[in-house]
């Protein structure tokens, strides 16, 4: 194949952001494929922890609606991550919403679905045989190799898949696959491998439109063109840059690493074309060896908060001199003793806003000249019903802890909502950021892939 | 231009089109800053170091963890350690998007 034109859709699964005219648009001009990613690390852990969608669903079954149909109708393939966080349970989440949409539209097709949550025992086998799993980007807070108690600790562990099981899953005959977690450039990648361009350029294209966008893949360059005036980035080689590269990523020279290889464009050339669109190429593919990026996050407690507001000057100039909030600390955890709650069971944060509440210890200044700060109460406990009474003596003393001079005898905070306090819930951290390296058959035996028929029986 | 042995200088924001703070990944926190011209940007190039970094965050030398530019964007690429990991109870920014303020004020020596 001479030429290949993608398009991804939309910045996230479930986000929108297209208008009519610009899909209409998009249909005319061909696209050869259909990609979209849908699982993310950025928002946090809570939904890797939690299996729930940081997209919503109403959302989410608008935009698969939308691209399943036009894939249906162009007869070109879909390739689709799904699920959030990228668990099993995020993934079958979304498989019903896409069961739901195949009954209502009474349309009928063939799909891989590839899962990409690991079996714990899978990665402990692979360490005791001392293999080792360094860690991604060292943090302080992180072991650097992983260790088998990590893998124990951790709720739920995926894996980040490469392009391959897309591809395998695609030689089965199915032009439509559904994906847990995964590179986002894997999927645009995966069609363009299949359809037999080289690598280098490939992941040039991949990277820059991972997060929606279109490109027309040629043997030797790439044309990203403007199909909607209004995505500024698509602009100029320098919005393109700007976005497609630097844009979540540590070296701008080597901005993505896949399974198996990563993209060096320190010599690659970006040229603005007299029709707006932007011509590239000259990326390269640095093979590595083979490793897939484990994700794991572990419960760390349940999780209630408080939102109170203070408006009094001379209450703000006791939380800027560190007082008031000491007092208020102590006090309450006294209370808590008092009522036969253990303080190695709960943690109480307070989040100052007009303070600190943003920048946490990063802030440069030092003096509040807001004149009003914005709290949150935000606690954890052992248990959740801990973690709501944690929360409720937290708040009394805020409220009307006795701070010696003050007038406010009626309350030292607004409290913004009745009910006072929000139960969040279940808590977690990322806990698990390693490089697992793969052998073999491994990088496939990782993901499993099955064909699913919409409707489910 | 010297004006009396001391050089004139030009603050940031009138050389860069963009300048914003971002995860790069949960553990790192990355900046970038896009220059509106060659100009400024070999100026960035030239004065941006990340002892100049460190300082404006007072950190550890060692915490800034990369200084990158590439010419075909006229953008520097910085990352920092993050003080907690992103959604960690200590953490204030899950997308890392509000931390490049100090950034702001840096000035360049005008050439």
């Amino acid at each position: 194949m001479k030429e290949l034109k993608l398009f991804g859709p939309f910045g996230n699964l479930g986000y929108g952001g297209l208008s009519e005219e610009v899909w209409e648009r998009t249909l005319h001009w061909k696209p050869d494929a259909i990609f979209q990613q849908g699982t993310s690390s950025d928002p946090g852990p809570g939904y890797l922890g939690t299996g729930t969608s940081y997209a919503d669903r109403s959302g989410i079954k608008y935009d698969l609606e939308k691209m399943i149909s036009a894939a249906l109708a162009l007869k070109i393939p879909l390739i689709a991550s799904l699920g959030g966080g990228g668990s099993n349970e995020g993934l079958e989440w979304s498989l019903d919403i896409i069961d739901e949409i195949a009954r209502q539209k009474g349309i009928k097709f063939k799909a891989a679905v590839i899962s990409s949550e690991v079996d714990k025992e899978f990665i402990k086998r692979k360490l005791r045989k001392s293999l080792r799993a360094r860690v991604l980007d060292g943090h302080p807070k992180l072991s650097n190799t992983l260790r088998l108690a990590m893998v124990d600790e951790s709720k739920v562990i995926v894996a980040q898949m490469g392009t391959e099981p897309i591809m395998r899953a695609m030689d089965q005959g199915v032009s439509i696959v559904f994906t847990g977690r995964a590179n986002d450039t894997s999927l645009p990648l995966a069609l363009a491998l299949r359809n037999g361009f080289p690598k280098g350029l490939s992941l040039q294209m991949a990277k820059v439109i991972e997060c929606s966008g279109w490109a027309l893949l040629g043997e030797n360059h790439i044309i990203f063109p403007r199909l909607d005036p209004q995505k500024e980035r698509f602009r100029s080689p320098v919005g393109i840059i700007s976005h497609g590269v630097f844009y979540e990523r540590r070296d701008p020279t080597k901005p993505e690493y896949m399974p198996g290889g990563h993209l060096d464009i320190t010599q690659a050339r970006w040229e603005q074309m007299p029709d707006g669109s932007t011509k590239a190429y000259g990326g390269l593919w640095v093979d590595d060896p083979y490793t897939v990026k484990l994700e794991g996050v572990k419960m760390i407690g349940y999780r209630t908060i408080c939102i109170a507001g203070m408006r009094d000057p001379w209450l703000i100039s006791k939380v800027e001199d560190r007082s008031y909030l000491k007092m208020a600390e102590e006090t309450t955890r006294g209370k808590i003793s008092a009522a036969g709650i253990s303080p190695q069971d709960y943690k109480i944060y307070y989040k100052i806003y007009g303070v600190n509440g943003v920048m946490g210890v990063l802030e440069p200044q030092k003096k509040i000249t807001s004149h009003e700060l914005g709290i949150i109460i935000d606690v954890l406990g052992k248990t959740p019903d801990i973690s709501r009474a944690v929360c409720m003596f937290a708040r009394l003393q805020l409220l009307h802890l006795p701070f010696p001079g003050r007038l406010t005898t009626a309350g030292n905070v607004a409290i913004a909502f009745s009910p006072s306090d929000i139960y969040i819930g279940e808590s977690y951290v990322f806990n698990i950021w390693h490089l697992l390296p793969l052998q073999g058959e491994e990088k496939y035996e990782l993901f499993p892939t099955r064909i699913v028929e919409f409707p489910r029986k | 231009m010297d004006h009396g042995g001391r050089k004139e200088m030009v603050k940031i924001l009138d050389l860069v089109s963009l300048l914003r703070s971002k995860n790069a990944g949960p553990f790192l926190f990355g900046f970038d800053l896009i220059f509106k011209d060659s100009k400024g940007y070999e100026l960035g190039k030239k004065y941006i170091t990340k002892k100049m970094i460190a300082d404006f965050y007072h950190i550890p030398l060692e915490q800034v963890i990369d200084l990158i530019s590439y010419d075909p964007g006229m953008g520097i690429k910085i990352t920092i350690l993050r003080p907690a990991i992103s959604g960690d109870p200590e953490d204030t920014d899950v997308y890392g998007a509000q931390q490049h303020v100090p950034l702001l004020d840096i000035q360049l020596p005008r050439e």
